[in-house]
């Protein structure tokens, strides 16, 4: 019987336009908005790219940048000089992001940094004017007592062009470093801020180079995943509901409920919309699925991300179970209102501890294995998301993801069996909901 | 196939808001016949059906099917009912054919099997032609004969039918009707809740009638309606039965003269003393209380206040509440309308 409401539901479900309208059209919907954003983005890169591309203009009072030793060594007011950039002087970014460096013309900036020699205020005015530069930097002549640099700018933006000159505060302090009797390596440890490399045990208890990007992306798949768990709830939470409230408003309930139990009933339809949900979820990976494929190809050939696979699976499983049990609750609660608002009202509340991980990620990233995180694990509310974030964030005891399913698989039956009680009374009741003492007693009631 | 209440109550609400719906009720009824569930609206018909149903639970008493404690409750016992509540309706954006198997499926009939009968209950009905029409493109009638076809298409061993005569016309009605003696032909047991009391006095059996949650009347409705019966033969105005030593009383109405009898003389004696005296006649008549006035006479005496059940009362407090000047009225229309029929 159970089989029988299951089908009819899902395929109730799936010939419903607006199940067709979100299937289809989510995605498409998705990937309009992104190409616009990636229209309008990629609109405004040649202008970006002009203006990061213009000399800066520099001011050399102090005479340290025109000296001798300085990097506009020899240079004419007026003239244009190209530096190397120094690796790893103004990037303070994961070392493996260096890997990203662009061999194009275009980008040419980011390795090679223009700058134009400027004798004075008026000069430097003009050029701002002319947008012959980006921004000019005044080094005045108490620098060493002041530590500050004068920035004119034609019109000034929320990111200032201050982070723009550490490198002529570096190349002064290379100088001044160089005046001393300090070899290079010495000079550099003091301009340069230490660089780390962390290791932690692995699996076979030896010391291994932590791998910061894996581990971003190994909690980043399951936490996608656990999304997906809940956008699909809040999409399908919809078809759910308006199963229950069209036949509470078409009157039909009290002849099924005639027919067959209120459990068989209530985890029919309840796998029938997770059916019509998962397909949905399908249908939607399948159409974006050059996404997802394109960014695993580059990340893994990049950066040699490694995905637990075994992890992902027993999240899926997780998701799933989920599912399940957010299903049942939803149909339970959603029964007792009279109409689809009601219903919905009703049901915000389980949509609402779906999301609760989510809103705190950080307890999964600082300590997977805390008491915190293996409490959310635990409580079958929280423990679909939550246990998918353990799974990410670290090595979760395999009894504890057991004991998390086997708590999540006896909520389930628990579910059906209240949530069908709750069925009973709150199907029944045409225009009114039911009151705390009638659903007590429906409740307390042997089945 | 026999379902049996045993001192069934319900309540709802607490406190000061408790209400018995239904108060320790007990019946019995099964294949073959007829079963009218009557009594007032708010009575507790609809509890004591849902109870029956197990659709919702009772606090005390117990159900029983075949003899068996809380067989009601069992998925064999839902297949093989068939159920048209009051409170009804189909999916109105679904296809009348689709809905039909659906119900169909839900009883344990394969799709192939479901989709054949659904058509010969479509054919008997009229509406072949609406198969694959939408629900809500159906009018109330149609909609109605869809939801009784539905409710027997399973072949059900028990059947229930709320008001199933509302909102159809005469044609219609008969053809229900047919289709609930066919049932009752078929050794089903059909229960039968409405409030056209002439369908009751056509169609049912036995009546169990319930008011205020309480039990009022039980029992075959031919007993019932003969133990309501205060007068026993009507006359026409030209009669002469005056002065014989059959007769108690006689009352002259619009419809003739109502002859109440001696104690232990019968229609037959009134007959035969009539002839033996050669007093002359036109239309001589075995009186019967209408069901509907027996209904209204119970509901009245009952009231807010009623003692209950009427079976316990004496033939005085029974004549008593057929004195009143409502009940006479009703007596008198409704054998007008015997007489019409008749003639």
């Amino acid at each position: 019987m159970i089989k029988t409401i299951a089908i009819y539901e899902f395929l109730f479900a799936i010939k419903r336009p607006s199940y067709y309208l979100l299937t289809f059209g989510m995605p498409l919907i998705a990937l309009a908005y992104f190409g616009l954003i990636m229209l309008i983005v990629l609109a405004s890169v040649p202008s970006e790219i002009s203006k990061m591309s213009k000399p800066v203009g520099v001011i050399d009072h102090s005479g340290f940048l025109t000296s001798a030793e300085g990097p506009l060594a020899g240079a004419e007011v007026g003239e244009t000089i190209e530096m190397e950039t120094e690796a790893g002087s103004e990037l303070d970014a994961v070392p493996e992001l260096e890997q990203l460096q662009v061999d194009i013309d275009q980008f040419e900036f980011l390795s090679k940094r223009k700058v134009m020699l400027l004798g004075d205020l008026d000069a430097a005015k003009s050029a701002l004017e002319n947008e012959e530069v980006q921004h000019v930097t005044v080094v005045p002549q108490d620098y060493l007592e002041s530590g500050q640099f004068q920035v004119f700018v034609k019109r000034s933006q929320l990111l200032g062009a201050s982070f723009q000159n550490r490198w002529i505060a570096e190349s002064i302090a290379k100088q001044i470093l160089d005046g001393t009797e300090l070899d290079g390596n010495q000079v550099d440890r003091i301009r340069k801020s230490a660089a780390s490399v962390e290791h932690e045990i692995g699996d076979n208890g030896e010391f291994v180079e932590v791998n910061r990007l894996t581990k971003a992306f190994s909690l980043g798949m399951p936490l996608a995943i656990a999304g997906l768990l809940v956008i699909a709830l809040m999409m399908n939470a919809g078809l759910l509901l308006a199963s229950i409230a069209e036949e509470k408003e078409n009157k039909v309930m009290e002849v099924i409920v005639s027919s067959v139990s209120a459990d068989h009933l209530l985890l029919g339809k309840v796998l029938g919309i997770v059916m019509a949900g998962l397909l949905q979820i399908t249908v939607w990976m399948a159409m974006v699925s050059f996404v997802p494929m394109l960014s695993m190809s580059v990340l893994q050939e990049t950066f040699e991300v490694e995905f637990n696979v075994v992890n992902l699976l027993v999240g899926g499983v997780f998701v799933l179970a989920g599912f399940v049990f957010y299903g049942c609750l939803l149909a339970g609660l959603g029964s007792l209102g009279s109409n689809y608002k009601d219903c919905q009202q009703l049901s915000v509340a389980v949509i609402l501890c779906a999301c609760v991980p989510f809103m705190v990620p950080t307890v999964f990233i600082n300590n997977s294995n805390g008491l915190v995180a293996q409490v959310l694990s635990m409580v079958p509310l929280f423990s679909p998301v939550a246990m998918m974030g353990r799974l990410g964030c670290g090595d979760v005891p395999w009894w504890e993801v057991g004991l998390s399913f086997a708590i999540l698989l006896a909520s389930i039956y628990f579910a059906i069996k209240i949530a069908a009680k709750l069925f009973r009374v709150g199907t029944l009741m045409q225009g009114k909901r039911p009151g705390p003492f009638e659903i007590w007693k429906v409740l307390t009631q042997p089945s | 196939m026999k379902i049996e209440l045993r001192n069934v109550t319900k309540t709802y609400g607490r406190a000061a808001n408790l209400k018995t719906a239904v108060d320790s009720v007990s019946w019995e009824a099964e294949g073959g016949e007829i079963f009218g569930l009557l009594g007032p609206n708010g009575a507790g018909k609809t509890t004591m059906i849902r109870m029956m149903l197990d659709i919702i639970r009772p606090d005390q008493g117990e159900i029983l099917l075949d003899g068996h404690p809380e067989g009601n409750r069992t998925i064999e016992f839902k297949q093989r009912i068939g159920y048209l509540p009051e409170e009804r309706g189909l999916y109105k954006k679904r296809k009348v054919l689709d809905v039909m198997i659906y119900f169909a499926a839900l009883k344990g009939i394969d799709r192939s099997t479901a989709k054949k009968r659904a058509f010969e209950m479509l054919e008997r009905f009229e509406l072949t032609d609406w198969a694959y029409k939408k629900i809500e493109d159906l009018s109330k009638g149609m909609s109605q004969k869809i939801q009784i076809a539905t409710c027997v298409l399973h072949n059900p061993d028990i059947v229930v039918l709320d008001e199933p005569f509302s909102g159809l016309d005469p044609v219609n009605v008969r053809l229900v009707r047919e289709t609930i003696h066919d049932l009752k032909g078929k050794d089903k047991l059909v229960f039968l809740s409405t409030h056209m009391m002439s369908e009751v006095e056509a169609l049912c059996d036995r009546i169990f009638m319930i008011n205020q949650g309480r039990q009022v009347l039980y029992g075959s409705l031919e007993e019932i309606k003969k133990s309501f019966t205060e007068h026993e033969v009507v006359v026409d105005h030209d009669a002469e039965p005056e002065g014989l030593s059959c007769v108690a009383s006689i009352k002259t109405s619009r419809i003739g003269k109502c002859v109440f009898l001696q104690p232990g003389k019968t229609p037959h004696d009134l007959m035969a003393e009539m002839a033996a005296e050669q007093r002359a006649f036109k239309r001589f008549e075995e009186a019967s209380t209408p069901i509907e006035d027996i209904f209204v006479s119970v509901v009245q005496k009952d009231g807010p206040n009623g003692s209950g059940s009427l079976e316990a009362e004496s033939e005085t407090s029974k004549a008593e509440s057929l004195e009143s000047e409502s009940a006479e009225a009703s007596v008198e229309d409704s054998l007008v309308g015997g007489e019409q029929e008749s003639k």
